[in-house]
């Protein structure tokens, strides 16, 4: 029975392939026929597939994890702690720490994309120098210093990685005898961070360089004031350090 | 009419035709998203699309039951062919989105993008005349054209009207098919996604056709048009912004 029904459907559809060689066909594709063979039965009004929700109730979130970077979103506020080495010191003296705050933002360009964006503010602190050279003179670093950081050059390894290279740019603060020194401030630090799997926490290590203001005060004559008479010599001090951050 | 026919002709070839390994879709936190964005189905009560009568059968699961990796049917097609102009260049397609299987029977409910010719645009061919189209082509035993895996002896149109998914006019037909020796009732609704168009390379894009399908036995067609009304009225097409 199968079989002859089977039949008798392959043979209605090769003869309406036949029928459609032949020009013109008056109902090639059997809508016409079917529309008067069901007559009252055919359907009057739409048939609704729809349950009424929408975006408006349920907003669109198409993040994939497996195409898609951690944090999800475009934008991010972060916070992160660096703990450092200055190995090659300014002043020739042993290697000295370094901590440091860093506010930024984390601007994603794509949800797909691992290139990212980091620009944020650095706050830094590094025990102050001073080296008395003689005749009046001394030469002091800085204590503190101020830069704004862009990681320009950034992008995901992965699902749980990142790599973020890019300058700093600011001032460092210096202070000697009379009150403090204000100097350029400028670093080159590569990022490497390892973060969790929602993209959140992240735990990493940097390195790179930084340029150590070192400012030569002199005071020719007791009694007389400090004199900033010689400039500032700028030292590139090698870095090397660990970090931690949070995106909010 | 007889356009009808060439279309329906055209939707074939294409439909035998290869490419591109963009993921079909991904199953988020709250709706199945297909990769093009073009529409996501939401999920029903739990985290499925369908009750547990049913099962996807074009995806692994993991250990939790989730779908994790998709078991891939590609169609390959020819750019030049779909776009109309251009290089000849090979470009896949996945033959379904979602294919699930009714796990004490027989029926299935699936969901499709279907890839248009380019020279489908606009109101030349319309979601009826697309879906008569293709219907034709099942009609004519076109496997490619029917429910994925289909080995289709013939069809026969049974019934047809219009129907609204999302808000969007659609369409739909039923068949009567003869499959593996067996008959088959099948019902398929199309609908054009807004202004969605089915993009590859960096500027070639092709408009598509969303078509969702069930099939069962004809006694068990009723039971299954309501699992299959749940299913897609759940689906959101994209607003385009």
């Amino acid at each position: 029975m199968r079989a002859a029904l089977a039949f008798l459907l392959v043979l209605a559809g090769g003869s309406l392939a036949a029928r459609a060689e032949e020009a013109p066909p008056p109902d090639p594709d059997g809508f016409d026929t079917t529309e008067a063979f069901l007559g009252a039965d055919r359907p009057t009004g739409p048939w609704r597939l729809d349950d009424g929700l929408g975006v408006e109730q349920v907003p669109w979130d198409d993040f994939d994890p497996s195409l898609g970077y951690f944090p999800r979103g475009d934008v991010h506020l972060g916070l992160e702690g660096r703990l450092s080495g200055l190995f090659m010191d300014s002043l020739q003296t042993d290697m000295r720490p370094q901590l440091e705050v860093h506010g930024f933002v984390h601007i994603r360009y794509a949800s797909r994309s691992p290139w990212h964006l980091r620009l944020g503010l650095v706050v830094g602190w590094e025990p102050h120098q001073t080296t008395y050279l003689g005749g009046g003179t001394l030469v002091t670093t800085s204590a503190v210093y101020v830069r704004a950081r862009l990681l320009a050059l950034a992008f995901d390894l992965g699902s749980n990685a990142a790599l973020r290279v890019g300058p700093d740019l600011g001032i460092q603060i210096a202070p000697s005898p009379d009150g403090a020194r204000v100097l350029f401030s400028g670093a080159g630090l590569a990022h490497l961070a390892f973060h969790t799997d929602d993209g959140r926490f992240e735990a990493g290590v940097h390195g790179g360089f930084q340029l150590t203001g070192v400012a030569r005060v002199e005071r020719p004559n007791t009694g007389f004031p400090f004199s900033d008479s010689s400039g500032v010599t700028y030292v590139p001090d090698p870095v090397l350090g660990v970090t931690a951050g949070y995106l909010f | 009419m007889r356009h009808l026919h060439h279309i329906a002709i055209v939707v074939a070839a294409l439909a035998s035709g290869a490419c591109h390994h963009r993921p079909i879709g991904h199953f988020g936190d709250g709706a199945f998203y297909h990769s093009h964005g073009h529409y996501r189905i939401r999920y029903g009560d739990g985290p499925d699309l369908l009750s547990e009568r049913w099962e996807l059968t074009n995806y692994t699961t993991d250990a939790a039951g989730r779908p994790d990796r998709e078991i891939r049917r590609d169609l390959a097609l020819d750019s030049s062919r779909v776009a109309g102009r251009g290089r000849s260049r090979p470009f896949r397609v996945p033959a379904a989105d979602l294919v699930y299987r009714q796990r004490d029977g027989s029926a299935e409910i699936w969901a499709r993008t279907l890839v248009l010719p380019a020279a489908w645009d606009g109101d030349h061919a319309s979601t009826a005349s697309v879906l008569h189209g293709w219907a034709r082509v099942l009609a004519d035993g076109h496997d490619e054209a029917g429910p994925p895996n289909a080995n289709l002896q013939g069809a026969i149109l049974a019934n047809f009207g219009e129907a609204v998914i999302d808000g969007l006019p659609a369409h739909w037909v039923e068949l009567d098919v003869v499959r593996d020796d067996h008959l088959e009732r099948v019902t398929l609704v199309g609908v054009r996604p807004g202004g969605h168009r089915w993009r590859w390379g960096r500027r070639r894009s092709v408009p598509m056709l969303l078509v969702f399908g069930f099939s069962s036995t004809p006694g068990a067609h009723d039971e299954v048009r309501r699992d299959f009304e749940r299913f897609v009225a759940r689906v959101d097409i994209r607003p385009r912004g």
